[in-house]
C-alpha cells in the first residue's frame, strides 16, 4: 500500500518555533531581511522616476526621504541590509570552494575577500554619486 | 504512447524540478543585494536627503549627478539588474519563510505568488528605468 509521504516528511511544527532558540531567531531575522531588500529596490525605482521627472520631483523625493518616519524606516532597513550582507559573506566562505592548484583557498580568505570587495564597491559608488573626486 | 505515471506505486518518475533554475536568481540577487544595498540605502535614504535638507543649493547639483547615472546605458542596466535581482532574491526567501510558518501544503501556490510578484516588480523596474513608450518620462530626455 502506498504511503502518504506528505505525513512522513512534515512533522507538526510549533508556529513560534523560531523563538525557541537563539540561532533560529537569527535565521528568521536573516530571512526577514529580504523584505527590506525588496523595499530598497522599490525605493530605487521611485528614485529613478523622480529623477526622470525633473528637479522638482527629485526635491520632493528627497523631502519624503528626509521625513523623520521615513528616516526611522530607513534605519531599520539599513540594519537588515547589513545583516543580510554579513550573513551572506560568511555563508559564501562555506559554500564557495575555490582551488588554487592543489590547495583549497581557506574559508577565511574567501570571506575576507568578500568583505574587502564590499568595502571597495561601496567606496566607488559613494565617490561616483557624491562626486568627491 | 507512454503508460507510465508519476503516481505508480513503488516507482518515481524522474522529477524535473525548477528549483535549480530558481537558485540562480536567488544567489545572484543575494550577492548583488549584499554588495550594493547598504551603500544604496546610506546614500539614497540618508546622505542625499539630509545634505539637501541642510543646504538647498545641493538640490540641483545632486539632481544633475543622478540624471547622468539614470540616463547612462550602463547605469540603466546596473539599476535594472539590481532591482530585478533584489526582487527574485526576496521572493525566494519570503517564499520559504511563509512555508516555514507551517503552510507546507501550499508550497506551489506560494511559489507562484512570490515569483509572480518578483516578475511583475522586475517588469515595472524595466518600464521605469529604460526609455520606452509606456513611460513617457523615460522618453522625455
Amino acid at each position: 500500500m502506498p504511503v502518504d509521504r506528505s505525513k512522513l516528511l512534515h512533522r507538526k511544527q510549533n508556529p513560534t518555533w523560531y523563538l525557541e532558540n537563539h540561532r533560529y531567531s537569527i535565521f528568521m531575522l536573516r530571512e526577514m531581511s529580504a523584505v527590506f531588500v525588496a523595499l530598497a529596490a522599490v525605493a530605487t525605482i521611485m528614485m529613478v522616476l523622480a529623477v526622470k521627472a525633473g528637479p522638482a520631483e527629485w526635491e520632493r523625493f528627497l523631502g519624503l526621504m528626509a521625513h523623520p518616519g521615513m528616516l526611522a524606516l530607513s534605519g531599520v532597513a539599513l540594519a537588515f541590509a547589513i545583516l543580510h550582507s554579513v550573513t551572506w559573506f560568511l555563508l559564501a566562505g562555506k559554500v564557495l570552494v575555490i582551488r588554487k592548484g592543489e590547495m583549497k583557498v581557506p574559508a577565511e580568505a574567501i570571506i575576507g575577500g568578500h568583505f574587502a570587495g564590499w568595502l571597495a564597491v561601496s567606496v566607488v559608488i559613494a565617490v561616483l554619486v557624491l562626486r568627491v573626486l | 504512447m507512454s503508460t507510465t505515471t508519476a503516481e505508480a506505486p513503488g516507482r518515481h518518475a524522474p522529477a524535473i524540478s525548477p528549483e535549480p533554475l530558481l537558485w540562480g536568481p536567488f544567489s545572484g540577487g543575494g550577492m548583488a543585494a549584499a554588495m550594493l544595498i547598504p551603500i544604496h540605502i546610506i546614500l539614497m535614504c540618508f546622505v542625499l536627503p539630509l545634505a539637501v535638507k541642510a543646504d538647498a543649493d545641493q538640490t540641483l547639483s545632486t539632481f544633475e549627478t543622478m540624471q547622468l547615472i539614470v540616463e547612462n546605458p550602463i547605469g540603466m542596466v546596473y539599476l535594472f539588474g539590481l532591482c530585478a535581482g533584489c526582487f527574485f532574491h526576496a521572493a525566494h526567501r519570503i517564499r520559504f519563510v511563509i512555508v516555514d510558518f507551517g503552510l507546507h501544503g501550499l508550497n506551489t501556490p506560494i511559489a507562484v505568488i512570490c515569483y509572480g510578484l518578483a516578475t511583475i516588480g522586475s517588469a515595472a523596474a524595466a518600464v521605469a528605468i529604460f526609455p520606452n513608450p509606456l513611460n513617457p518620462l523615460g522618453t522625455a530626455y
